[in-house]
């Protein structure tokens, strides 16, 4: 008999939420500005960049995204949802004012912390965006606690930049560095890179103190690494936020395993070395 | 621990008497197998078998169950658990192992509130057993239990020696106590020849030492997509497994397409889609890399993350197997291939 003495909160229950604002990105990618409907949850609701929520659409399930906003900018809740499934497509039926539920956050985050006083390098590809959007915002609202920041992301194509806007009004920033490629584009309305987000390292000077924030596609990963490890970036300084399939989030349901690590407890930011430890990780 | 006997002639009476005031679950006959199963005045309690088709499990971790209801407008409500007092008769030591394993993975952490209302109401009565030609419990050293009964029978011949894990189990003693007997020197005497005979018995033998260890090392060995020619991934091995937990959630939609349940069922890493994310990318696409991710978990994985390994050598993933893999041989193989590189 297993008598526990205190009645704990079910750690599946969602919290109900209402979407506010739904922008479109790309044709297949909106961000979703949410809120907590309780007061006192929307309240204690404290996150870190690279951290994810379930987010449960009734009779559809529950999939786990990561939160775009920064928590330096409270208030609402930003999530940037691609339509490649039954959930995200569901997701993508709704409109402002419709209610959708989550839990979390979840996972371990980008270690911020760690990162203060260093070169900061972020790689993203595609919706790779989404939760290094957050790192980013994260360190402009410090900007003091960071030395050089520098963004990398790498889209399909012009239709598939993610916040371009953003990019471009950060691109004036004079203390932060963003190069942007497409895979494919016509340089006669695309005036910049054409190429794979790899090959934009040949542009950047790498400082011996830089840290390495990346998320990339499942298969992009071993050659982004590659490159940081030829830019002498140590393998415990690189950070991969990775992808896997999550029903529960708390480590329970076994879904998300790499090894001994479970993606949703233990990451879903893994460090190269933990990927050179676990021979499935990317 | 203190110990009473219970003469075998009072077992079905203490039965009887346990049935008033418990919901109880007992091993019966199921068709070809046996199969742990509500019991009733006319059960057939079999009280000599190897192995339930399903573990114990299925009682605080259902294949299937509802975690919420939801309808617009009122969010997601928790269903209601039952707090029946239940006992749960006739568990072996490697299935009372198993709900250890478990009890790491749902209360260790996040407490998972469904398991924990499950195992709360759970009084464990468990019972000896003699080996057959799939066990291999001795070698997982997990033929043995010191804690998480509340009563372990032992069969002596004509009596059962009755260790008592708790103070609930004390009580059941205490509310039956015409039934029992005080424990005698004889008995003692008997309860170690038994040890001694039963764990000559075992025909099936792991050799754990150093497993995990050759496990990391023979990752990129060719036998798992060669044992995989055979494996049908039909997931049967975790089904039955005492300790295999997965599960998937999902979202059931009542008539009228709006209400509906939030559910969790029993899956399985050797089912292809298991590691499946949007957009198409598969994590594990090759059977042998899923038939490695099963045996990796239980024997290396789980040691990492728990200290201990996953299997309790309960003998069902290959008892069970559709496609006759014994899984000790798997092993077994594996570490013939690590000597024979060194003698090559």
């Amino acid at each position: 008999m297993n008598q526990s003495l205190a009645k704990v909160q079910n750690p599946y229950q969602p919290s109900r939420a209402k979407i506010v604002d739904i922008r479109d990105l790309t044709p297949d990618t909106r961000l979703f500005q949410v809120m907590l409907i309780d007061p006192k949850e929307r309240e204690q609701f404290t996150y870190r960049p690279g951290q994810f929520c379930q987010i449960s659409v009734m009779g559809t399930g529950e999939i786990p995204i990561s939160i775009s906003s920064s928590p330096t900018r409270p208030g609402l809740l930003e999530f940037c949802i691609r339509k490649v499934g039954r959930s995200t497509s569901s997701l993508h039926r709704l409109v402002p004012t419709d209610e959708i539920g989550i839990r979390g956050p979840y996972g371990n985050g980008f270690p911020v912390e760690y990162m203060q006083g260093k070169d900061v390098l972020i790689i993203a590809g595609g919706v790779g965006l989404a939760p290094v959007r957050s790192l980013l915002y994260y360190i402009l609202d410090n900007r003091d606690q960071f030395n050089q920041v520098t963004l990398l992301y790498g889209a399909r194509s012009l239709q598939d930049v993610l916040f371009p806007a953003e990019l471009q009004t950060l691109e004036q920033h004079r203390d932060l560095n963003i190069l942007v490629t497409l895979d494919r584009g016509d340089t006669s309305v695309w005036p910049y890179r054409v190429g794979l987000v790899t090959e934009l390292f040949s542009e950047i000077e790498v400082a011996k103190n830089t840290v390495a924030a990346v998320c990339v596609p499942p298969v992009a990963y071993k050659f982004v690494t590659k490159e940081l490890l030829a830019k002498k970036v140590a393998g415990e300084d690189i950070f991969m936020s990775l992808e896997r399939k999550m029903h529960c989030g708390i480590g329970k349901c076994g879904c998300c395993a790499v090894g001994s690590k479970y993606c949703c407890q233990d990451g879903p930011v893994f460090s190269y070395w933990d990927a050179l430890n676990l021979p499935d990780m990317i | 621990m203190r110990t009473v006997v219970l003469p075998g002639s009072n077992l079905e009476e203490f039965l009887a008497r346990l049935a008033v005031g418990h919901e109880l679950i007992v091993p019966q006959k199921s068709g070809a197998s046996i199969s742990f199963a509500a019991y009733d005045p006319s059960s057939e309690v079999v009280v000599e078998y190897q192995r339930t088709l399903l573990p114990p499990k299925k009682f605080f971790l259902p294949p299937e169950e509802a975690l919420f209801d939801f309808a617009p407008g009122e969010g997601f409500r928790q269903k209601p658990t039952s707090s029946e007092r239940r006992i749960l008769f006739g568990l072996h030591p490697c299935d009372i192992h198993g709900l250890r394993r478990l009890d790491q993975v749902f209360l260790e952490g996040y407490v998972d509130t469904y398991y924990q209302a499950q195992r709360d109401r759970t009084l464990i009565i468990g019972l000896s057993c003699l080996p057959d030609e799939m066990c291999f419990c001795n070698s997982m050293g997990t033929d043995l239990v010191t804690d998480h009964f509340d009563l372990f029978l032992t069969d002596l011949g004509d009596n059962y020696l009755v260790e008592i894990g708790s103070t609930e189990g004390n009580d059941l003693i205490l509310d039956n106590e015409d039934l029992f007997a005080e424990t005698s020197d004889i008995l003692l005497r008997k309860y170690k020849v038994f040890l001694a005979t039963r764990s000559n018995l075992f025909e099936q033998k792991l050799d754990t030492s150093g497993l995990s260890n050759i496990l990391a090392l023979e990752w990129d060995s060719s036998h798992w997509e060669e044992t995989a020619k055979d494996c049908l991934a039909c997931g049967r091995c975790s089904m039955t497994c005492p300790t295999c937990y997965c599960f998937t959630i999902f979202d059931e939609v009542n008539l009228d397409g709006a209400s509906g349940s939030r559910c969790r069922r029993w899956t399985s890493c050797l089912y292809k889609n298991y590691a499946l994310v949007a957009g198409g990318h598969n994590f594990r696409p090759s059977r042998g890399a899923r038939l490695r991710q099963r045996i990796m978990h239980k024997h290396k994985d789980s040691v990492e993350r728990h200290g201990i390994s996953a299997c309790v050598g309960c003998g069902r993933c290959q008892a069970h197997c559709a496609a006759g893999i014994n899984f000790c041989q798997v092993l077994t193989s594996l570490r013939g291939e690590s000597s024979e590189s060194i003698v090559g």
